[in-house]
């Protein structure tokens, strides 16, 4: 007599792929997500060209370091503080929904390896805010540099140092966008997650006198700075910004893990 | 065939389901009865695996809901049919289901089409009837073509119509084999539908017996399920309307 092993009674499906595509789904599907992109698209475009304009107008108010200060990359990044925003609070928001609605139970049901889904939301939330605010930073980059170029600005977009911070930035927006799916997760509520994640962003610089200056640029509103601050000229920017934003979202998002396996639904 | 032993659930010091013990077969309908707050939801909840039991457990074919390999295929529940997104429409809302168990997405047109829900497929959910998010909740169960079902409530919401076509509907599930486990507070129609009857009443069970049996030992006058149940569970009722008040509620 032979018995047939069956081959697949070890394997787990709701693979990784399978929940990644499914978190994908809910993401694509709702209006608000598009909303956001569009938005975040707008500002940094918007606020880079005004940016832009508004230091050719003070061009002969400006001290000579000023002058010396312009550059296309800093004027790219004039709305990314906004973009940070929109995609944290869609980050918060796509998690804390869930909970608010009650639809983590069909979730749940669906895909029991709840770190799987956690996981694969935050990947999503990541994946969609990243690529966007790339292509709104170089657009806004391209778009600044248009406008500096009357007082004799060039700066190349091949030049390591600027293309090395649009590229850093769009990974700190994504790298923001997972740290508030893990905020929203562990919240569950959006209210609460949004102003956690404004807190996590700007606490450092409002309350300055709380931590020992030499930790200071180890908090994420220092790692963020650094992360969309260039390098020296011919230089890649420093991967410490990023870097620590990933440690951040790593270990918000493991938190949230830790948190919802425990918890009842 | 799902199977509850010694399930145990406690909240800061509440217990809501304490020391329940029953099995549900395949191949009938088996309703699950009791009171308001008797712990119908959390058993369904403890099932599933969404919350964890105190002490004891609870399989569905021989293992924990987390541990089986394609959830949707093996077990198809509605808890809350509202607990939906209501931004998002009847397809999309099957669709990331779909999708998740790595269930074909034409599977989503069918069981629109099964539940009749087709021609309002594009809508936010947010804009149905409580009929309509039901039978939505019934297209997500039946989404995997599962051998187990589990199904809170179904009939809450459902035109006349609707409630029978869901009793054919059960009654069909059943008769292919599976195990088909449903709670209802309306008790006319679990005596229509329900083949075996699973009655509990603070956390514990009552009684667990096929549903005429059930009706010839607590009300051979009447045959009426609704007084086999009153008598059940008259010593299990934690929610009770005052006696004391008038019709419209006044005091006197």
């Amino acid at each position: 007599m032979t018995t047939t092993v069956e081959a697949t009674s070890s394997v787990h499906f709701p693979s990784p792929r399978s929940t990644f595509r499914s978190e994908w789904s809910k993401l694509r599907t709702l209006r608000s997500t598009w909303i956001a992109v569009i938005s975040s698209v707008i500002v940094t475009v918007g606020f880079a060209a005004l940016s832009a304009a508004t230091r050719l107008h003070d061009w002969d108010q400006l001290t000579p370091e000023a002058r010396r200060s312009v550059d296309a990359t800093q004027t790219a990044f004039a709305g990314l503080v906004v973009v940070v925003i929109i995609f944290g609070a869609l980050g918060v928001h796509h998690a804390s929904v869930e909970f608010t609605t009650g639809m983590i139970r069909q979730t749940f049901t669906a895909t029991p390896r709840r770190s799987a889904v956690i996981a694969a939301k935050a990947t999503a939330v990541a994946a969609l805010a990243a690529p966007v605010a790339l292509g709104a930073n170089l657009t806004a980059f391209v778009i600044s540099q248009r406008i500096l170029a009357t007082k004799g600005f060039d700066e190349a977009l091949t030049e390591p140092r600027s293309l090395g911070v649009l590229v850093s930035a769009a990974l700190a927006v994504g790298l923001l966008a997972a740290l508030g799916v893990g905020l929203g997760t562990m919240l569950k509520r959006t209210t609460a997650g949004t102003i956690t994640f404004m807190a996590i962003l700007f606490g450092g610089s409002l309350f300055t006198g709380i931590v020992p200056a030499a930790m200071r640029p180890l908090l994420p509103d220092a790692a963020f700075q650094a992360a969309i601050t260039p390098g020296s000229a011919g230089q890649w920017p420093n991967a410490s910004g990023p870097g620590l934003l990933l440690g951040y979202a790593l270990a918000t998002c493991l938190l949230a893990m830790f948190v919802v396996e425990r918890r009842d639904v | 065939m799902i199977q509850a032993t010694g399930l145990t659930k406690r909240y800061k010091g509440v217990v809501a389901v304490n020391d329940l013990s029953f099995r549900v077969e395949p191949g009938r309908v088996t309703g699950f009865l009791g009171p308001n707050g008797a712990g119908k939801s959390t058993t369904l909840r403890l099932i599933l695996g969404l919350d964890a039991p105190t002490a004891g457990s609870a399989t569905v074919n021989g293992r924990q809901f987390r541990h089986l390999p394609v959830p949707l295929r093996a077990v198809g529940a509605t808890l809350d049919p509202n607990a939906v997104d209501p931004r998002r429409s009847a397809a999309n809302h099957l669709r990331w289901m779909a999708d998740s168990n790595r269930i074909d997405r034409r599977r989503v047109d069918e069981v629109l089409h099964l539940v009749g829900l087709s021609d309002v497929a594009g809508r936010r959910v947010g804009s149905f009837s409580l009929g309509m998010t039901q039978r939505l909740g019934i297209a997500s169960a039946l989404l995997g073509d599962p051998d187990t079902l589990l199904l809170d409530e179904p009939s809450n919401g459902l035109d006349p119509e609707g409630i029978v076509w869901l009793r054919a509907l059960l009654r069909d599930l059943a008769r292919d084999g599976r195990t088909v486990f449903v709670s209802s507070h309306q008790m006319a129609e679990m005596a229509k539908s329900a083949d075996h009857l699973i009655v509990i009443g603070r956390g514990h069970l009552v009684a667990d017996a096929p549903t005429a049996e059930i009706i010839r030992a607590h009300a051979p006058e009447t045959a009426s399920l609704e007084d086999a149940f009153l008598d059940l569970t008259r010593d299990e009722t934690d929610y009770r309307a005052g006696v004391d008040t008038t019709a419209t509620g006044a005091r006197p």
